[in-house]
């Protein structure tokens, strides 16, 4: 096994994160508010999924962790700590690594594996000497199973299949000795079994370095499988948070219920899809009110009155959290699948 | 037993990729598939990247001429000698991954889905559109979305405007590459929905790659692996259970499949 460098175990804490469309000639207000009022911790040696559709901000969200938001996109609010440390908005915390899920727009075409890590490395050790850190590269290609990894350092990304690339990626990750890893659809891009390999490496890494990981998907099996904890995004909210089981067998906000009914794999045990209807409204179409009120089938008018917050399910409920007014009960969700 | 719409024999396609001055690089990307598929039967093609699932679907609608082998469509051979039959393609329609490309941008949604009824039919532009129309109502689309460019709909949207576009012409045979794979959960759960009901509306024939073994268990009456080029497995939808399949290959692909 490769020596392993010590690495500062830290929570990462979210508080009240709000992004907004920081472009001149867009309306002032909710309509340039992409996400709005996030808020969640991940604990060191922690895997929490945040899954949610497409546009429901998973990925911005994300991205402002590690610093890496895209022109246009301003903090409108809140915070980030990474450990003890306040990070302000666009500040690359030197402890928090990012992955993203398509590795080979990530990795330079035209330089070798093994310097693309190797300049990782002495991006983080200041004062480390080329040779050290190649060598250093050879050990973290063993670390993330890249077999052969000494002649593996020397190609280039285009000899690299695909999952190879993804483990190729994470190295370069790791180098960084991060305390928190920002995975962004790491295995959308791969094959099954490929997936399997891939997600259980960074399991592994998870348990062996002690990192918080938080991993990014609109995977529902992958997190249901990995994810200790699940955060549910609908059009830049937080609809549902709570540990994953409890989320997945008895999700209390009807989004998530529908959601979760359009999965091929529970329609079978059902006996017949039903499709959610309607589609994710466009941030300019985003109400202050409930933005799942016009497709859902318990809505009142009182949903698109107000603002919903985040509440505890229960007072018993532990770490369990939903924006709903009529949140789902085993027993209306029993009705539901029954109509 | 319904008849035989469509029967491959000893089908054989390999690409060479050159690296002069080596040797060119010769990759059998089909090699020697045979299958049978019966009129109004839903056939899924698993199998990972690479496997040649989209280029056994090229093979049969003429996208891909094979090397070897012999298709028929009803009777009637797809190829003959190095030529597909073109009077087929009215029979056989793709629906094709991508709903961002697939589309041509500088046409209004019903100027595309008019685009086959004109070069079929050869119906003048006004039926043809006010046709269109019809078959956009049909998967869902109606009112001044039908005017609008395909680059300002959604995906989901794109990917009905494909299918009422493949519809056109009536096709027997419905050839899906990976249709519903780009798409969210919940959109892609409608658009399974749409395809289920045009199926029973029709009496349409669809064959569905995919490498979501879940979505082939729900969508299909029976399911075809492919690993290598070759056709490892064939059996019930309803038997794709690590328990159930014979070859080890297929179990290691249905237990990598991650559980909710």
């Amino acid at each position: 096994m490769a020596t392993m460098s010590k690495t500062r175990a830290a929570d990462v804490r979210v508080e009240g994160l709000s992004l907004e469309l920081d472009e001149p000639g867009v309306a002032v207000g909710e309509a340039q508010r992409l996400v709005r009022d996030v808020s969640f911790g991940v604990a060191a040696g922690e895997m929490v999924g945040l899954a949610g559709e497409s546009g429901s901000g998973k990925s911005l969200t994300a991205s402002a962790i590690a610093g890496l938001m895209p022109s246009g996109v301003r903090r409108a609010g809140g915070t980030i700590l990474i450990g003890a440390e306040v990070c302000p908005p666009g500040h690359r915390h030197p402890d928090v690594a990012m992955i993203f899920q398509n590795p080979m727009t990530s990795l330079n075409p035209s330089v070798r594996i093994g310097d693309q890590i190797a300049e990782a490395v002495r991006l983080r050790h200041k004062g480390t000497s080329r040779s050290a850190a190649r060598k250093r590269a050879v050990e973290i290609l063993e670390q993330v199973e890249v077999s052969q990894a000494a002649s593996r350092a020397r190609q280039y990304p285009f000899e690299f299949s695909g999952g190879m690339r993804q483990r190729a990626m994470i190295g370069i990750a790791i180098a960084r000795d991060p305390a928190v890893l920002v995975a962004d659809e790491p295995t959308t891009a791969l094959d099954v079994t490929v997936q399997r390999g891939v997600m259980d490496l960074i399991d592994r890494l998870r348990t062996d370095l002690g990192l918080a990981v938080l991993l990014i998907s609109h995977d529902l099996g992958v997190m249901s499988e990995r994810c200790d904890r699940l955060l549910v995004m609908y059009s830049g909210e937080l609809v549902e948070v709570g540990g994953t089981r409890q989320v997945l067998d008895q999700p209390a906000h009807p989004y998530v219920d529908g959601l979760l009914r359009c999965i091929p794999d529970r329609a079978m045990a059902a006996g017949r899809l039903q499709p959610l209807l309607g589609q994710v409204p466009p941030p300019n179409r985003w109400i202050s009110g409930c933005r799942f009120a016009d497709r859902c089938g318990s809505a009142t008018p009182a949903c698109e009155s107000a603002p919903v917050p985040l509440a505890p399910l229960s007072p018993s409920a532990q770490g369990r959290e939903v924006r709903c007014i009529h949140p789902l009960t085993p027993a209306t969700a029993g009705e539901r699948s029954a109509r | 037993m319904s008849e035989v719409l469509l029967q491959a024999e000893g089908l054989v396609k390999e690409y060479r990729s050159s690296r002069w001055p080596a040797p060119a690089l010769r990759t059998r990307a089909i090699d020697d598939v045979s299958l049978e598929i019966r009129a109004g039967e839903t056939v899924g093609i698993a199998g990972e990247s690479g496997s040649g699932k989209s280029t056994l679907i090229g093979a049969f609608c003429g996208l891909v001429r094979p090397d070897a082998g012999t298709v028929r469509l009803a009777g009637l051979p797809l190829y003959r000698g190095r030529r597909f039959q073109r009077e087929l393609w009215r029979s056989i329609q793709l629906v094709f991954q991508d709903p961002y490309t697939s589309l041509n941008p500088a046409m209004t949604v019903a100027q595309n889905v008019a685009e086959p009824l004109l070069l079929w039919h050869r119906e003048d532009r006004r039926d043809a559109e006010s046709r269109a129309r019809e078959l956009l109502d049909q998967v869902g689309l109606s009112g001044p979305l039908v005017e609008r460019r395909p680059t300002t709909l959604s995906g989901g949207q794109r990917q009905r405007v494909s299918i009422a576009r493949a519809l056109a012409v009536d096709p027997r045979l419905l050839l899906l590459d990976e249709s519903v794979s780009a798409l969210d959960v919940s959109i892609q759960a409608q658009i399974l929905q749409l395809l289920m009901d045009l199926r029973a509306e029709r009496e349409l024939t669809q064959v569905l790659v995919s490498h979501d073994i879940s979505v082939l268990k729900l969508f299909c009456d029976r399911v075809i692996v492919m690993q290598h080029g070759r056709i490892v497995e064939e059996c019930a939808a309803a038997d794709l259970e690590p328990e159930l399949v014979s070859e080890p290959y297929t179990r290691q692909l249905l237990e990598a499949v991650p559980r909710l």
